[in-house]
């Protein structure tokens, strides 16, 4: 599933469309700001409950990701699609997010994350029914689980994520690793 | 954090064909809650009637900046002054360069610590996204106390390689640099919290 962010846009016309709602945003309309939100939001609330692995957090961040895009909009200047600038807000609001949480909890700790790996592993309360792999995603360690969606679903590379989390690419290699090792063996069960 | 590199797993490695299958299958789109919209919604354009049970969430924003924003200013000031409180007599901003630790901060750990909470700072204030919605008064009052700090810690420097016996100096480093590691991190806390 490793699309481009900006496949919001289908067409030319659609891209017209979507630089006139824009430029009516831009100018303060909400109404189009609105059809913004409708068309951008499902791609983007999926990849925050991915990155997130809880809806009620991940509904909170969506809101904070154009929230933010809509006090940003006005100074936007369109240099790349919009669905890859509303992406890159919301990755950034997950990972202040996370860099929030860790500051919160200054107990979470190398052990803390064994513990949630060693829950991924437990057999299912439900044996026998089929892998579901949004909520495996969801049971890996918060870094662990940002580095696999945004390798392995959302296509970015290992250098632009480390980038972004401002982590050690081999750090953000290993912890994919890991991550594919984890759910594969899941798809195996 | 540092994890050693997995020599097995190399990028071109890919997930595997069933894991890949299974990513594939995922959902590019979910439908978020028609209230994230509603609340949204309010906050932007700020025409919904203002509850006492559900302020509006452009509302709790400015109350939190407000407050962040006389919390960090009052850190800020508290550590300005007693930066001057505790700095020497001579001032001399040549000095306010890393360069100028002391051999024995060089191996403090507690002095490394700052430096990379720092560097954190230098970071987030350079991250366009991080810091877009930090206040402009909440990021001069840190970048204020950040610069008095150093001059305080500088003018301490000077006395002590003048008077290594300078106890007074000695206790104002450490006081310094304890009050500036407290500082950058409660306000990266609370700007990551806006």
């Amino acid at each position: 599933m490793t699309t481009s962010p900006s496949a919001s846009v289908s067409s030319p016309d659609d891209a017209d469309r979507e630089r006139a709602l824009v430029a009516s945003a831009q100018q303060g309309d909400d109404g189009a700001f609105g059809a913004l939100y409708r068309r951008h939001a499902p791609r983007v609330f999926a990849l925050l409950t991915r990155l997130a692995g809880d809806d009620a957090l991940a509904a909170d961040l969506l809101q904070e990701t154009f929230l933010q895009a809509w006090r940003g909009l006005p100074h936007w200047r369109g240099e790349s699609a919009l669905a890859t600038w509303l992406h890159r807000i919301a990755v950034n609001a997950h990972l202040g997010a996370l860099r929030a949480q860790r500051r919160r909890d200054a107990r979470e700790s190398a052990e803390h994350e064994m513990e949630k790996l060693a829950g991924i592993a437990a057999p299912s309360s439900e044996p026998g029914t089929r892998i579901d792999l949004e909520r495996a995603i969801a049971a890996l360690p918060p870094r662990m689980r940002t580095a696999f969606v945004l390798r392995d679903v959302e296509g970015y590379s290992y250098e632009e994520i480390a980038l972004i989390t401002d982590t050690a690419a081999g750090t953000i290699r290993a912890q994919v690793s890991r991550a594919r090792l984890l759910l594969s063996r899941e798809l195996e069960r | 954090m540092t994890t050693p590199h997995d020599p097995q797993s190399t990028p071109e490695a890919g997930p595997g064909d069933a894991l890949q299958r299974a990513i594939d299958a995922l959902p590019a789109e979910r439908t978020p809650p028609v209230a994230t919209w509603l609340q949204l919604q309010q906050a932007i354009t700020g025409s919904a009637p203002v509850s006492a049970a559900s302020p509006p969430l452009d509302q709790v924003r400015t109350n939190r900046r407000t407050l962040l924003v006389a919390t960090l200013g009052m850190a800020a000031l508290l550590a300005v002054v007693l930066a001057t409180s505790l700095s020497r007599v001579r001032r001399d901003p040549v000095n306010i360069t890393p360069s100028a630790l002391l051999p024995e901060e060089r191996r403090d750990p507690r002095v490394q610590a700052v430096i990379g909470e720092t560097r954190n700072w230098r970071a987030a204030s350079r991250d366009s996204v991080r810091s877009m919605r930090w206040p402009r008064e909440a990021r001069e009052a840190v970048e204020a106390s950040l610069a008095a700090t150093e001059a305080a810690l500088a003018s301490a420097r000077l006395s002590l390689r003048d008077d290594p016996g300078d106890a007074a100096a000695r206790d104002a480093i450490v006081e310094l640099r304890a009050k500036q590691l407290l500082m950058l991190q409660r306000a990266m806390t609370l700007l990551d919290e806006i």
